[in-house]
């Protein structure tokens, strides 16, 4: 009987201390599957690209942590690049309707072209689901996955926290950093970092 | 309007030269003064004053989730110095599961600056700032401003800018204070930190509720709650480390923030935070795995520890004198035998009794001792000593008492005997006592628990195990077939034997010195050497042929020199113990460190394999293990190969805190070996004999993870 409690009193204490708030993905650990429907209405889930390196990029065009990356070409130079290496790259959008960011499919059509865009996708997340599934705070947050399914870095896209685009060039990139060395068949040296940017504009 | 207002103000107060405030980002800012003019030498304070819209919110210097802090690049005239920006404490904004710290009021990020003592009066100071900020309302902009403020040189104090001394005011209201009336104390575990506030006395502490904003960004998951308890005369709050890093800051800083207030109802609501973070013991000590013997089991396992005991090496000079005697007496008066054998079982017996009552009284009056306590006295190891060395000179030759082993006793040998098995028997417990044999440990761990009646049957069926093979030899004349005929042999035997003694005498000298310093252990060797006098004449002159009287005296002598040898080595014992003793100094090969629950837990949370030797200078057995299992290159080879840190509790002298340690493994006893497999949940034990492939192979446990 004795034991029994024992048990169930540890067991409670275990999950007492391992549930945060919200349950977020661990590096290392599989990261969770979901559902998105792009920009041109095409649904996409993340077990679908299994085998394939995924970057997932939290985005707002309102915010100027996002301008930084945007109009310095960094975000950009980034999708190019690792497309090129076929790494899929997946922009969501979680930005709540009538809050900043938000867009609708045709917005976000034009949107992606003036940015030029080099994403796999645009996905949509307007009531926000992915977004706190992954428990993403910022924007840009930036997560990568491997091609067994488990997330290997999520955190800021790069060391300096700022809205200046001078800083980039200057700013260690955490995401090529941990998919260059994944690529190689390494292991990632810093998997995980502090994000910063905008909080995501959820509902 | 304001601006309008403010070129007035200039106007009217022409000695000073406000720039007019910047707006951008939705917010307003403006670099501003205490003091309408500056001192040469004087410090004078000198913010920049930012006013966000109405909704709007500027971010704090660690700003939480999201966000950005303001940056201030300041220009000082050559000469002057400034301090650290001084930050209200600011406020907790939640958005969904986003956590911000933040300023949705104006706020005044004051710095104080030191006008050099060179400035002329006459002179402008003149000082400039480059600001930037992110404000958000639910959007966020990025704001600049250059700002720059002159201010008039004169002589003697400062004269205070009276549109802003209210404003400057108002925000020293805000700081956190400093050295306050609270003694705060953090500390962290594998999952969390606690900070620990306790009121001093007087202070009128009635806390309801507290926040911790910590300075670091990356200390905590700011959304995580924190949770407040009171805890008798102090309060704590726990805060989940961070999910992002696992690297511990040296201090933990920030600010404490309780609506209450700090001085009672209505005083300061913010305390400044900036103290050394230690590692917890309570929250985070490994879990006690104490085995669940049972009683039978614990007897068992006490007769087997007590059976094996004869033959661990303190016990082994007195076993060979025993059956020596064993093989005097068969040839002698076999029929005694039995009753000697019993004789022995009850001086065993009863020594062990008085050893588990006087350990029980011990434990009752709240102290913590265990097997070998006695030895943790430096007046027990000297009288220990003395015994063994008027033991040495008697099997020397030095003296006799009554008759000799070899004497022809006859009819008195009987009565003589039986007292003598009594106390052998007695003696042989004494010194087995900084031994801990196989088993004997898990059963004396078990009494730690029981109720004093279930204490002495352990120690009964130690004593039982210890005598057993006696009174079986005893009982069974038959079995004494196999002992060698007595002879000449045995004289020379006997005297061979005073060396494995005398050396015994070194190791008790030894111990002391560990416990008291070599000073110690001289005035021991002194007082020996005075007993040796009395030994020496009572020999040479006390002899059973020599006349009465003088025997009487020499008896006498003998007796006082004794007491005396006794007297100097108590008398000139230092009453402190040596600073170190011995735990780290020892090893080459494996490089120990002295334990504690801190550093066990520290290495622990790191994920590192981790050894425990818990030992004693007193403890043969911990120290023949050493030398034979630990201190081998093998093993010391395979400690550094996979990296194992080696902790090492010495229990030499009394210590509470390596009692504990021990009575979390069940145990009561040195040795004790604990080997600490990263992933696996409990602590393998290992036997209290090691040898260097039991080490080797519960070390190679590590190779598989």
């Amino acid at each position: 009987m004795k034991k029994i409690f024992g048990t169930l009193f540890s067991l409670v204490l275990a999950f007492s201390l391992v549930s945060p708030v919200s349950a977020e993905p661990e590096v290392g650990k599989p990261a969770p599957d979901f559902t998105l429907t792009d920009v041109e209405g095409k649904t996409h889930s993340l077990s679908q690209f299994k085998g394939k390196f995924v970057v997932l990029e939290w985005v707002n065009h309102g915010c100027p942590f996002v301008v930084k990356h945007y109009e310095s070409g960094n975000m950009q130079n980034l999708q190019k690049t690792y497309t090129g290496k076929d790494v899929t790259w997946l922009s969501v959008c979680s930005s709540a309707p009538g809050k900043q960011g938000h867009h609708t499919a045709e917005e976000w059509k034009g949107l992606l072209k003036e940015k030029n865009s080099s994403a796999t996708a645009t996905l949509l997340d307007a009531d926000g689901k992915v977004g706190k599934l992954y428990g993403a705070k910022t924007t840009p947050h930036m997560y990568v996955v491997d091609p067994a399914g488990n997330l290997v870095y999520k955190g800021a896209i790069d060391s300096i926290a700022s809205t200046e685009t001078s800083d980039v060039p200057k700013a260690k990139n955490h995401v090529s950093a941990a998919l260059d060395e994944a690529l190689a068949g390494k292991p990632v040296t810093e998997s995980s970092t502090k994000p910063y940017g905008c909080s995501v504009k959820y509902a | 309007m304001k601006a309008a207002a403010t070129i007035l103000f200039a106007a009217a107060f022409s000695f000073s030269a406000h720039a007019a405030p910047v707006r951008d980002a939705h917010t307003e800012v403006e670099l501003v003064s205490s003091s309408a003019s500056a001192s040469p030498g004087a410090e004078i304070r000198v913010a920049v004053h930012l006013r966000p819209d109405p909704r709007w919110h500027v971010y704090w210097k660690n700003p939480g989730d999201s966000g950005l802090p303001p940056t201030i690049d300041w220009r000082l005239p050559e000469g002057a110095t400034m301090g650290p920006v001084e930050w209200p404490y600011p406020r907790k904004l939640i958005v969904s599961n986003i956590v911000n710290y933040a300023f949705e009021e104006d706020i005044l990020l004051v710095v104080p600056v030191r006008v050099p003592a060179s400035a002329k009066p006459g002179a402008t100071l003149e000082i400039g700032a480059s600001v930037s900020w992110l404000a958000c309302e639910v959007e966020c902009v990025p704001g600049k401003a250059e700002l720059s403020l002159a201010l008039p040189v004169k002589e003697g104090t400062p004269e205070p800018d009276l549109r802003w001394t209210p404003v400057f005011a108002a925000a020293r209201s805000k700081l956190p204070i400093a050295g306050a009336p609270w003694r705060v104390r953090a500390a962290y575990d594998a999952s969390r930190y606690r900070l620990t506030f306790t009121p001093e006395a007087g202070v009128p502490a009635e806390l309801s509720e507290a926040y911790f904003f910590p300075d670091d960004n990356e200390l905590v998951d700011h959304a995580e709650p924190q949770s407040f308890a009171r805890a008798g005369d102090s309060w704590t709050l726990d805060m989940p480390r961070s999910s992002v890093t696992d690297r511990i800051p040296s201090k933990l800083e920030g600010v404490l923030f309780s609506e209450t207030g700090w001085r009672g109802p209505g005083s300061e609501k913010a305390l400044a935070v900036s103290v050394p973070l230690e590692k917890t013991t309570s929250a985070a000590a490994p879990p006690a795995p104490v085995s669940p013997l049972g009683l039978w089991s614990a007897l068992l396992f006490a007769f087997v520890g007590g059976l094996i005991l004869n033959l661990m090496p303190c016990v082994l000079p007195v076993l060979s004198l025993k059956i020596f005697a064993f093989m005097k007496e068969a040839s002698e008066n076999p029929r005694a035998l039995f009753a000697h054998g019993l004789a022995f079982t009850a001086g065993v017996v009863t020594t062990f009794w008085t050893l588990a009552g006087v350990l029980l009284a011990i434990k009752a009056a709240g102290q913590k001792v265990g097997w070998g306590f006695q030895l943790q006295s430096p007046q027990f190891v000297i009288v220990l000593a003395f015994v063994f060395f008027l033991f040495t000179l008697n099997l020397f030759g030095t003296f006799e008492i009554g008759t000799s082993l070899t004497g022809a006793g006859g009819s008195l040998t009987r009565r003589r005997g039986l007292g003598g098995a009594f106390a052998s028997g007695a003696f042989a417990t004494v010194v087995a006592t900084p031994c801990t044999a196989p088993f004997m440990g898990t059963a004396l761990g078990f009494t730690l628990s029981q109720p004093p009646v279930a204490s002495f049957a352990v120690f009964t069926a130690l004593a039982l195990g210890m005598a057993a093979p006696y009174l079986l030899l005893c009982s069974q004349p038959a079995l004494l077939k196999y002992v060698p005929k007595p002879g000449a042999w045995m004289e020379t035997l006997k005297q061979a034997l005073g060396f494995p003694l005398a050396a015994t005498v070194i190791w008790l000298a030894w111990v002391l010195g560990l416990q008291r310093g070599l000073d110690a252990s001289i005035a021991l060797a002194a007082g020996l050497l005075v007993s040796t006098v009395g030994a020496w004449a009572y020999g040479r002159w006390g002899t059973p042929i020599a006349p009465a009287a003088r025997r009487r005296f020499v008896t006498a002598v003998f007796i006082l020199s004794i007491a005396g040898g006794v007297a100097i080595a108590w008398k000139l014992l230092p009453s402190e113990a040596p600073a170190a003793t011995g735990a780290g100094a020892s090893a080459h090969g494996i490089s120990w460190e002295p334990y504690s629950d801190e550093r066990l837990e520290a290495l622990l949370t790191e994920g590192r394999p981790v050894f425990l030797d818990f030992t004693a200078a007193w403890c043969l057995t911990c120290k023949v293990n050493e030398r034979v299992a630990l201190e081998v290159p093998a093993v010391q080879k395979k400690f550094k190969d996979y990296g194992v840190a080696a902790l090492k509790g010495d229990w030499t002298n009394q210590d509470e805190g390596i009692a504990r340690a021990l009575a979390r493994y069940g145990r009561n006893s040195v040795p004790l070996y604990v080997l600490y497999v990263p992933g696996e949940a409990e602590p393998r034990v290992l036997p209290e004999i090691l040898t260097p492939s039991i080490v080797l192979e519960a070390l190679d446990a590590l190779k598989k993870k």
